[in-house]
């Protein structure tokens, strides 16, 4: 017994001694590792007396310094813009801000040289600029200048190279050393090198330029802009290929790259190695020594092996079914694969070292592409495969939206070089880098509005801000007779009884002047009453009377009940970005004709609200009178019938959604479609026959022309209040009036 | 282990009963010592916290004036000038960092020394408390190597903070003689104040070749984009003071200025903004009677009227950051700190973390021309967005003004995201303050 005690607790001591030495020793190691590392490490000491250290600068170092005694900081600017430097320019020394602050920021373009056609691409730049609200034909109310010359392709051996550029600058009164001109380049440089040179002294003048380097690119002065092929559409533009999520956000092949391999020059160096990374399966990198007329005289031995594989792959499917594209540099930093990369939801793996990235200043690269090293490419496809699938989703998305928001179109191209300037002009009123890259993209949001991303309808739900929780009922007035009619009393008299009413403004659009404050009926919301010109495209001018988020948009003759009012307002709350309305329209594409229809019968599908009783944003009052060309305003004005078409295109631009029809009650349907539609002789659908009619069809014809595309978007719902028309008690339901 | 002393445990009962009843007390005591020590050596052991703690036990208890002394031979070598045309892929050393799963880099830090010209004479303060305290954040932070050769950036024990406050020939050569120096590749040198009489550069004038430069108060025309971090000026006081955290609305003034050092030609425009638009402007000067004892660094006034500093600060909507000598104001974060919204007038001024901090919604820069604009531009910024940009201007001091621990690390990330591109911090992770 004894001597089985003494044994047991022997083996206990031993096996706690075992433990303390060795076991727990090695349990430990083995399972923290890193945490015993940590321990071990020398890290930097706890020196004894480190309380005791003095500060690197005292207080009053601190705050008191510099002296005085320093030049003026007037002087030292003046001092700044004399100095002439072109190498380092920026916006404070190279740019006369004085210029713009007289009327804003125009620009002007220098007509075109008799006998010196510009190219294609060039051609399409300047009438992008033409198009732009900022045009101006005057130079002397211009701020920024554009040259008439043909600047893109500055390789002397190209066909494109303009001769003795220098010379001709030198001849324009209004060249000023350059001072305020913009000058777009695709093409720099030539063979061997591809330097960044443009072979003609730019001074002063900003550079638009395609492949920057980040070495000779002047931060906050230039613009960097993509390279886009001479076939790039002048508006409009394709969508991008995405066109549902998959998820898990996986295709057929990972990373894929096909193109040529440059045997001797610049770039070669890159190019020579994206074989290494060929695995055949997922991987898919070929490249071809074919190109150029003596190749053959370069050649190596893996050309002709290269050249079977090479024409084993279609360069589209690829594009097509591959998750990460590899965008490497040419000869050049650049290269047409990133915009088709970017189209496709291809994610590009950037391979250009020191390449300034297309519009950087304004757009996160970091969330649509892979900015990889020319140096460590046997790391990417370790790295790709690396990312999560979230962020795959994520990255292929926002391609799209920079696809759509910046670069499908040479006009977005050339429209968001020139907000990146105009941003820079007051950098207080300015875009952050939020709005930039958030939908719809920055060319769509106007700082001029505001800044801040709550007075947006865009950003409601990503921002956790609500729409105001009332409206603005916006009437347009244009009867003839000096009093004030029957159905415009009721108008004021339904819609102030809405809870949610605010305020009526009442646009005065006749051509005797407002009745006097007494004539006005007696309402519990305030009425204010603001002057207007006949035009048309009055109505969405940007009053500032206007203050809530919401605007219910009416004609003096539309006949409205409150509890059509509530039920609509609860529903744009819901859609803020969307138009709300009533009556609706629809357009087709008509193949007979070959051109767009529009239709006011009742169909199953709507693509249009009648802004004669609708509710909208407030910002699209902004959009469509600051965003639109006043030339396209013109036009609506003189057709004299299109401008509620012209608002529901924009807004379908914008949002890419179609607008919302909301339920109405039954007995007005026809009258309403009747008073919106006066001038139509016969009832409301205004017949193929009538002017009005005819009018309208123009619109949407040359509408659609102008924006390059049909912005507007189909749709066959319609909401109703929960329980409308059902088989329950009248006075369970909310809206009750609607049903009879 | 644990598993088989468990076995013993519920044996060791059963066995209990069959002893004679002397022994027993003596032998559960015993047995209680024992399996009370196996606990507290599986604790012991297991436990890794535990350990770390104690490794402050390891760590070398020295002073600062122990440390090594270098001689520098005065025709050691000096490195070139900074070259103002690098750029990560074309001066940085890529290789060094490597392909690993966790996308960190290294961090090695020189140990310290004492550096001495030919005659003894100390060629820089030591080491500055701030200095010691951003080289223990990296040293505590999972960017940190001991292992000089797994390393993949240098941040060298020179302290070169303050230009005004060293030698800079005999630093440069002391940075030559670093033992991985290799003209500068991959070595990191923070610094706050560049620059000194009378041009005041706005990058450190020590030549340092290819080394990367964070530095406080870069301009444009020094700041070489996608290579340089672009680094706030520490303000001690934040350590100092502490300022409870202000909810964002109205508050007194509507624009104060508080900086002390302005040109005269600034504070003229500042008076006339004042006397157009009275009480809600106020410009702070120093004091000239103040009592001895008093700090005149914590004091300002205003015709007669003392105010606390930097307690004022949160008195004001919008608070004036002027460029003095320097571009980089240490005032910057002291209106971040307060919460108050900073109004910055410094043209070419690269703000600090520019590269990844969204200053649009935290700040209003004006140009220098147009100053005498700023009340007009101010007013029309709505009150939504400027209780917004309160918000994120206390919220930017939280998270990258506050300690140089905030600064070091968002240096190093920075320069971590530029490397593992495809493992970057987002935009939104960077700007968005955690939601309430």
């Amino acid at each position: 017994m004894q001597t089985r005690k003494k044994y047991l607790f022997l083996t206990f001591l031993a096996s706690w001694l075992l433990l303390f030495f060795f076991g727990g020793d090695q349990l430990r190691r083995f399972a923290f590792f890193s945490g015993r590392k940590a321990a071990a490490r020398r890290s930097w000491p706890r020196w004894t007396d480190r309380s005791l250290l003095k500060s690197f600068a005292d207080p009053e170092e601190l705050q008191r310094d510099g002296d005085p005694s320093l030049p003026s900081p007037r002087e030292r600017r003046a001092a700044r813009l004399s100095f002439q430097r072109s190498s380092g320019c920026r916006m404070e020394t190279c740019f006369d801000f004085s210029r713009c602050e007289r009327n804003g920021f125009k620009v002007f373009t220098y007509p075109q040289e008799r006998g010196q056609p510009v190219s294609e691409t060039y051609g399409k730049i300047l009438s992008s600029i033409e198009r732009s609200r900022y045009h101006t034909p005057r130079p002397e109310e211009a701020c920024l200048f554009i040259l008439g010359i043909d600047t893109l392709d500055r390789d002397h051996l190209s066909g494109h190279y303009v001769r003795n550029v220098d010379e001709k600058i030198r001849g324009f009164p209004l060249w000023n050393g350059g001072r305020n001109h913009l000058i777009f380049n695709l093409y720099s440089g030539t063979w061997p090198g591809y330097t960044g040179e443009l072979g003609f002294d730019v001074g002063q003048a900003m550079l638009a330029k395609a492949s920057f380097d980040t070495q000779s690119f002047r931060p906050g002065f230039d613009v960097s802009i993509p390279l886009f092929p001479k076939e790039h559409p002048q508006r409009g533009g394709d969508r991008g290929w995405l066109y549902r999520d998959s998820v898990p956000p996986k295709k057929k092949y990972l990373l894929v790259f096909k193109g040529k391999r440059y045997l001797t020059g610049i770039g070669s160096g890159t190019r020579n190695a994206l074989h290494h990374i060929h695995n055949g399966k997922d991987i898919i990198s070929l490249t071809t020594c074919k190109h150029g007329k003596d190749w053959e005289k370069h050649k190596d031995t893996r050309c002709d092996k290269d050249n079977v594989d090479y024409e084993r792959f279609d360069y589209q499917e690829l594009l097509h079914n591959s998750t990460f594209c590899i965008v490497p540099r040419g000869r050049r930093l650049g290269s047409f694969r990133f915009l088709e990369a970017l189209q496709a939801a291809c994610i590009p793996v950037l391979l250009s070292d020191g390449w300034e990235l297309p519009f950087a200043e304004a757009i996160d690269w970091g969330k649509a592409a892979v900015v990889a090293s020319e140096r460590l490419l046997l790391q990417i496809p370790s790295a790709v495969r690396c990312i999560h699938p979230e962020r795959v989703l994520a990255f292929q998305q926002h391609t799209q939206f920079l696809w759509d928001a910046y670069f499908s179109s040479v006009d977005k191209i050339v429209h968001t070089t020139l907000e990146i300037i105009r941003d820079r002009l007051a950098p207080h009123r300015s875009r952050s880098r939020f709005l930039w890259n958030a939908l719809p993209g920055g060319l769509l949001v106007l700082p001029d509005f505001s800044t801040h991303p709550g007075d947006f309808p865009f950003y409601y739900l990503q921002q956790g801000y609500s729409p105001s929780k009332k409206f603005t009922a916006f009437i347009r007035a244009v009867s003839q007779a000096g009093s004030l009619s029957q159905p415009i009393l009721r108008l004021i008299q339904a819609v102030s009884g809405s809870q949610f009413c605010a305020q009526i403004v009442v646009l005065w659009s006749c051509e005797t002047p407002p009745p006097p404050r007494g004539k006005w009926p007696q309402s519990s919301v305030p009425v204010t009453i603001v002057p207007g010109t006949r035009k048309l495209s009055d109505r969405f001018f940007p009053f500032g009377a206007i203050q809530t988020d919401a605007v219910l948009s009416l004609d003096e003759d539309s006949s409205l009940s409150t509890s059509e009012v509530d039920f609509a307002f609860s529903v744009w709350r819901s859609f803020p970005e969307r138009i709300v309305g009533f009556s609706t329209q629809s357009h087709f594409w008509d193949p007979e004709q070959g051109r767009w229809g529009y239709t006011s019968k009742w169909t199953n599908e709507l693509s249009i609200v009648l802004t004669t009783t609708a509710f909208y944003h407030r910002y699209y009052h902004s959009l469509f009178t600051e965003l639109l060309p006043a030339g396209l305003r013109e036009l609506v004005d003189g057709l004299a019938a299109c401008e509620d078409i012209l608002m529901n295109v924009l807004v379908a631009a914008v949002t890419k959604l179609p607008p919302i029809k909301v339920t109405q009650r039954k007995q007005h349907k026809e009258g309403v479609a009747q008073q919106a539609d006066p001038s139509a002789p016969a009832g409301a659908e205004g017949t193929d026959g009538s002017p009005r009619f005819s009018r309208r069809q123009d619109c949407l014809d040359q509408l659609a022309d102008w924006f390059g595309y049909m912005p507007l978007v189909s749709s066959q719902l319609r909401l109703d209040p929960v329980l409308f028309k059902d088989q329950v008690s009248i006075l369970r339901k909310k809206y009750p009036s609607l049903e009879k | 282990i644990m598993c088989a002393s468990a076995k013993y445990n519920t044996r060791g009962p059963a066995l209990i009963p069959r002893m004679k009843t002397k022994h027993r007390i003596y032998y559960i005591t015993l047995f209680s010592i024992v399996l009370l020590g196996l606990i507290a050596t599986g604790m012991f052991q297991f436990w890794p916290h535990s350990i770390e703690s104690s490794s402050d036990w390891t760590v070398e208890k020295r002073s600062v004036h122990d440390v090594p002394v270098v001689k520098l031979p005065a025709d050691s070598p000096i490195p070139e000038r900074g070259d103002l045309s690098c750029r990560m892929h074309t001066c940085f050393d890529v290789y060094r960092c490597g392909f690993n799963p966790k996308n960190k880099i290294k961090v090695y830090i020189y140990s310290l020394k004492k550096y001495v010209d030919e005659y003894g004479t100390l060629v820089s303060n030591t080491i500055s408390r701030e200095y010691n305290e951003l080289l223990m954040a990296i040293s505590d932070s999972e960017f940190y190597t001991d292992d000089v050769n797994r390393a993949c950036l240098f941040v060298p024990s020179i302290d070169v903070l303050n230009q005004n406050a060293l030698r800079i020939k005999e630093t440069a050569q002391a940075l030559a003689q670093l033992s991985r120096w290799d003209r500068g590749t991959n070595h990191l040198l923070f610094n706050m104040l560049p620059g000194g009489p009378p041009d005041y550069n706005t990058a450190l004038d020590v030549p340092r070749d290819r080394a990367l430069l964070a530095g406080g108060g870069i301009s444009t025309w020094t700041y070489r984009q996608g290579y340089d971090v672009s680094i706030p000026v520490y303000s001690p006081l934040s350590g100092e003071v502490d300022l409870p955290e202000r909810g964002p609305g109205p508050r007194r003034y509507f624009i104060l200025s508080s900086q002390m050092a302005l040109h005269p030609e600034y504070r003229l425009e500042l008076e006339a903004l004042q006397a157009d638009n009275g009480e809600s402007v106020l410009i702070l000067d120093k004091c000239t009677n103040l009592s001895d004892g008093a700090p005149a660094a914590r004091k300002r006034c205003y015709k007669g009227q003392v105010f606390d500093y930097p307690q004022v600060l949160q008195e004001s909507t919008f608070c004036v950051v002027l460029r003095g000598a320097r571009l980089g104001q240490a005032v910057l974060s002291d209106v971040l700190q307060a919460g108050c919204v900073p109004v910055i007038i410094a043209d070419s001024y690269i703000l600090p973390f520019s590269e990844v901090l969204d200053w649009k919604r935290a700040s209003v820069v004006i140009p220098e021309e147009k100053m005498p604009e700023m009340y007009s531009i101010l007013q029309s910024i709505p009150q939504r967005q400027i209780e917004e940009m309160q918000r994120q201007a206390r919220w930017f001091w939280e998270a990258y003004f506050r300690s140089m621990k905030a600064i070091a690390l968002a240096t190093l990330q920075i320069i971590n995201d530029r490397i593992y591109p495809y493992a970057a911090i987002s935009y939104e992770e960077w700007n968005d303050p955690p939601a309430v």
